[in-house]
């Protein structure tokens, strides 16, 4: 076993993962996947793909029913963990479901070679992963005159790097990452002062209790949080950016454009094939998004 | 009244049920002729093949009938709820109060089949945002927008985690257009762990102990929200009774499948199958005549096996139909390339297995949801569907993808693999539309060669049954 620990989701701690003595590597999709099926979800295979046939552990989440099965397609079954994320934001009994999988998850991790995490240890770790992130939490600074774009919607995969600086290079500039990939995902700052009255607990709440996405229900924490920080940030515009097939971001088109702000939605396409033709796509559609605007 | 059976076309019936009635046809309130759905708007029944009996136009009459009594229910003022995604879990629930109906608004996905999707509600589901790279049962959305299809309920509750993504974000849009919706979590049923306690599901397989828990708390708010909404109490006895009715539905329910899939000869075609099957889910809005339909099409089915009358050429391949289809006309379809339906996973055999009466009862439900195979592993579904392809005999297996679906993607190639690697029977994996008339050809096409190639050289000797 390598300690190795590979995972996507945001809603996996990674101090949790440090704490039990293994290393937490957050793996982004592969662009391109090779003979996906079809309607099969290229971020979602593209995980899959880049988990490898190795013997790092892998874990898969339930927040999208294309990722939670593609776990089943990756090679070794015994070292992926199916993580349950429950989508009931404001249920307690779902908290807790929330609560008992991130302990589940410590004993997997046991098995595959890690340690119990010490009280000291755990928390030693959640306030450097807590700092490190203090520094990612501040916008970067916004050249006058630019276009103020949001990016929404599901990860972006290795490589999709392009497409901010594409904005940039057209005179406009990210104000707000709202992808999964962004400052939307990251968890609320941990409260130092419970953190030596429970660790986990303070876990559960910078995680379960404040990450908004899409397939979460109700829909309100979402919208809410999209609201407040379109706002914020003095959007112009918005990129909704989702995999192919991705119904969970794309049904929020609707709602997105009801926010008043011109919308462009793309797909990230998917088949090794397209790759040229998907992005000459993207780039034209979101030209035409900063023509609209500026 | 006791003519040989046959598939007989929707022409055919106009005769039919004039025969019929000359011979003294008795009929419930919701009888009457074919014809009068079409003009109705049900236009997609003009183009599909019917068994002749009275039994089966009861269960026709019965299925197209169900906005009527619906109708019929608001202005009685009964509570309707209108209970999404959880397919035969807490329609028990609904069914155990007085004056309290279920209805399952997923199963508007059908309409753009049956009513063609030029005339049915799918432009508004498209205008709410829900265009057509969704599932179909973005027809949903278009028939709560529309108000036509069905009264709006008084409650609307849906299940939430393991399910499909295309479902789950329909409702959320429906939601956030106003209709209010009570959530509660279903969660990814897993294996029980070295040392966890594990609790039998029905229909096999397990669970840890703690996801049953889990499920039964979730289905204690239900239980709440029910009491609330309806103004009655919900207790354990209530509950237990309302287990009972249902489990008498689902054990005939089982006699009609184990006869019609088992026998030598085809008793009931599949089309027909495929709809008795479905009123198990949420009893078609009255669930004493759900249990009364179903005991007509069983009699029925025991004469034709007596007479050894069936349906089909004794010859027809035998095929195990995995996912429900979109348009219906491919049931048809498959009897006419040479096949039969000797099996099928409909993504809800959860709500055909009997629910336990010897535990509490909403831990007896918790199972019950936890058996969905749509909430497990696609091994654990591709496991079972083998295991019954297998003790049905099958020759061939279809694995019917559904557009848009965010569980056909992987799903199919793990239980195509399965099956071809555990059975060694061909397998085919097919797409059918809402309308699948422009891919007919093509459809049929594929569903011949596969009947070909499973057809055995030797003319089979018959295979045992109550036939």
């Amino acid at each position: 076993m390598s300690g190795r620990v590979l995972y996507s989701s945001p809603f996996v701690p990674p101090e949790w993962i440090e704490a039990h003595g293994q290393t937490p590597v957050r793996v982004l999709s592969l662009p391109t996947v090779a003979a996906a099926g079809a309607g099969v979800c290229p971020i979602a295979a593209g995980f899959a793909q880049a988990a490898g046939n190795g013997d790092d552990t892998v874990i898969v989440t339930t927040t999208c029913d294309q990722m939670r099965r593609a776990g089943e397609t990756i090679d070794g079954p015994e070292r992926v963990f199916l993580m349950n994320v429950p989508s009931l934001w404001a249920n307690p009994a779902s908290r807790e479901l929330y609560r008992q999988e991130l302990l589940r998850l410590g004993r997997f991790l046991v098995g595959r070679g890690g340690r119990s995490p010490d009280p000291d240890g755990l928390v030693r770790a959640m306030i450097e992963h807590d700092d490190r992130r203090a520094s990612q939490r501040a916008f970067p600074p916004v050249a006058p005159g630019a276009a103020r774009i949001a990016l929404v919607g599901g990860p972006l995969r290795v490589g999709d790097e392009w497409i901010i600086r594409m904005l940039e290079s057209r005179g406009a500039c990210l104000a707000l990452d709202a992808t999964e990939t962004g400052q939307r995902t990251m968890p609320t700052p941990f409260e130092r002062a419970r953190l030596d009255v429970d660790p986990v607990g303070e876990l559960v709440r910078a995680y379960f209790d404040t990450i908004p996405d899409a397939f979460r229900r109700p829909l309100s924490m979402l919208h809410q949080y999209l609201s407040v920080a379109l706002d914020q940030r003095r959007i112009q515009a918005i990129v909704l950016i989702r995999g192919i097939w991705c119904d969970l971001w794309h049904a929020q088109l609707p709602w997105l454009r009801q926010s008043g702000r011109p919308v462009a939605e793309v797909d990230l396409g998917g088949s090794a094939s397209g790759a040229a033709c998907d992005a000459a796509r993207i780039r034209t559609r979101i030209e035409a998004l900063l023509e609209a605007i500026q | 009244m006791t003519s040989p059976p046959a598939r007989i076309s929707f022409e055919q019936w106009d005769r039919r049920y004039t025969d019929l009635l000359a011979q003294g046809l008795h009929e419930q309130p919701y009888g009457g002729p074919l014809r009068r759905h079409l003009q109705a708007g049900d236009d997609r029944l003009a183009q599909l093949t019917y068994d002749n009996s009275p039994a089966a136009l009861r269960l026709w009459n019965f299925l197209l009938s169900e906005e009527d009594r619906m109708r019929q229910a608001r202005a009685a003022g009964d509570l309707i709820v209108g209970t999404m995604k959880d397919l035969g879990t807490v329609p028990v629930m609904v069914y155990a109060m007085d004056h309290a109906i279920a209805f399952y608004p997923d199963g508007a996905w059908w309409t753009p089949c049956m009513m063609h999707a030029s005339t049915c509600d799918l432009a508004l589901a498209a205008a709410a945002g829900l265009d057509e790279s969704f599932c179909p049962v973005r027809a949903m959305a278009g028939a709560f927008l529309s108000g036509r299809q069905f009264p709006r309920p008084d409650l609307l509750i849906c299940s939430a985690g393991a399910t499909c993504d295309d479902f789950s974000a329909i409702a959320a849009r429906l939601e956030t257009l106003g209709f209010g919706i009570f959530w509660w979590e279903i969660c990814a049923r897993r294996h029980p762990e070295a040392g966890e306690e594990a609790v039998a599901l029905p229909g096999g397989g397990s669970a840890p102990r703690s996801q049953v828990q889990f499920v039964a708390g979730e289905l204690e708010r239900v239980r709440a929200q029910l009491e609330a909404a309806a103004g009655q109490t919900l207790d354990d006895a209530v509950l237990a009774r309302g287990i009972q009715a249902a489990n008498q539905i689902r054990r005939r329910l089982a006699e009609i499948c184990g006869l019609a899939f088992g026998s030598a000869i085809c008793p009931m075609p599949a089309l027909e199958m495929l709809i008795a099957q479905m009123l198990a889910i949420h009893f078609c809005s009255d669930r004493a005549q759900t249990l009364e339909v179903l005991t007509d099409l069983l009699t029925e089915i025991r004469r034709r096996i007596a007479a050894g009358q069936g349906v089909l050429r004794p010859d027809a391949v035998r095929i195990y139909w995995v996912n429900p289809v979109a348009d219906l006309r491919a049931m048809n379809l498959l009897e006419d390339c040479g096949g039969r339906l000797c099996g099928n996973d409909l993504m809800f055999a959860h709500a055909t297995e009997e629910i336990p009466e010897d535990v509490p009862p909403l831990e007896a439900l918790a199972r019950c949801a936890l058996a969905d195979p749509m909430v497990g592993p696609a091994e654990d579904r591709a496991a079972r569907i083998c295991r019954e392809a297998r003790d049905l005999r099958a020759q061939a297996v279809i694995v019917s993808r559904i557009a848009g679906a965010s569980h056909c993607a992987f799903e199919g190639g793990v239980i195509s693999r399965r099956v071809g690697a555990e059975l060694a029977l061909p397998v085919l994996e097919i797409e059918v539309p809402s309308v699948s008339d422009a891919l007919g050809p093509a459809l049929r096409t594929r569903i011949e060669a596969l009947i070909e190639t499973a057809r055995p050289l030797v003319p089979s000797p018959g295979t045992p049954g109550e036939g």
